[in-house]
C-alpha cells in the first residue's frame, strides 16, 4: 500500500476527464488524439485536454499523428498562460488502453500518454503510461480524477 | 543576438530543467552550434549524424516549420522564436 501512495500519479479533473473520453467515443471506429496541458510541481495535473485532428488520414482506424504545428500553437499559448505540455491522448478502437510496440517506437521520454479504450464505440477505459529513459519500456502512471 | 529556443519536455535533462534557453546564431545551423556549446548533447538529439534534422524532431521558427523555409540554412533575425517541437505519433498496431 504504502508503495501505491509513492507512485507517480497523473491528476485529471473530471471534466477534462470526461472530454477525453467523449472524443474517443464520437471518433470511433478511428483513432482520436489530444494534447495535455497543465503543471508539474511535486505531481502532474492536467488543467485542459485539447482536441486535435488526426492527421493519419490513410490509417485512422489503428494510427494517430499529431500535427507539429498544433503542438506549437498550444504551446504558444502555455508560454502565456505559465502551463506546460505535460502528455498526449489517443484511442484505441477496440483495442486495450495499454502502449503497443509503435506506440513506444514513437514514444517519448518524460511525456505522459493517455489511451482510451473504445470497445464497440461504447465500452471505454483508460491508463496513463509514461517512460524517463530512451531504453525504457512504458510503465503505468496511475490516474487521480479529481471532481 | 540571444534568440528564444524553447525546449520540450523531452530535452528539459540537457538543458538542467530549464523550458527556455537563449542561443545565437544567424543561422539554424548556428543556432544548434551554439546550443551544442552550452548544453551538450543537444545537438545529437536534434540533427543526424550528418547535420540533418532528425525524423523524431521538428524545429519551428516562430510559426513555420524550418522544412518548408531554407531548413538548416534558414536564417534568423531579432526577436525570433524557436521552438523544438517532438514528433507525437502512435496507435494500437
Amino acid at each position: 500500500m504504502f508503495f501505491n501512495i509513492l507512485k507517480p500519479a497523473l491528476n485529471i479533473p473530471k471534466a477534462v476527464y470526461d472530454e477525453m473520453i467523449n472524443h474517443a467515443k464520437d471518433s470511433y471506429p478511428h483513432e482520436c488524439c489530444g494534447v495535455l496541458v497543465g503543471s508539474q510541481h511535486k505531481e502532474k495535473r492536467i488543467f485542459s485536454a485539447h482536441r486535435v485532428q488526426n492527421q493519419n488520414k490513410d490509417r485512422a482506424s489503428d494510427r494517430y499523428i499529431i500535427d507539429p504545428k498544433d503542438i506549437n500553437m498550444i504551446d504558444r499559448q502555455c508560454r502565456v498562460e505559465d502551463t506546460q505540455i505535460l502528455g498526449f491522448y489517443h484511442s484505441h478502437p477496440d483495442h486495450p488502453d495499454r502502449p503497443s510496440q509503435y506506440d513506444r517506437e514513437w514514444g517519448q521520454p518524460g511525456y505522459s500518454y493517455v489511451i482510451v479504450s473504445v470497445n464497440g464505440g461504447k465500452d471505454v477505459s483508460a491508463k496513463s503510461w509514461t517512460f524517463d529513459e530512451d531504453d525504457e519500456p512504458f510503465r503505468e502512471e496511475k490516474i487521480k480524477i479529481s471532481s | 543576438m540571444p534568440i528564444k529556443v524553447r525546449i520540450p519536455t523531452p530535452l528539459r535533462k540537457l538543458t538542467n530543467g530549464s523550458d527556455e534557453v537563449s542561443a545565437d546564431g544567424k543561422t539554424i545551423k548556428e543556432l544548434i552550434d551554439d546550443l551544442e556549446d552550452n548544453f551538450p548533447g543537444l545537438k545529437e538529439r536534434i540533427c543526424e549524424s550528418d547535420g540533418r534534422l532528425r525524423r523524431f524532431v521538428n524545429l519551428y521558427l516562430n510559426d513555420e516549420d524550418i522544412r518548408f523555409k531554407k531548413n538548416m540554412d534558414t536564417e534568423l533575425k531579432d526577436n525570433d522564436e524557436i521552438s523544438i517541437i517532438p514528433a507525437i505519433a502512435g496507435g494500437r498496431a
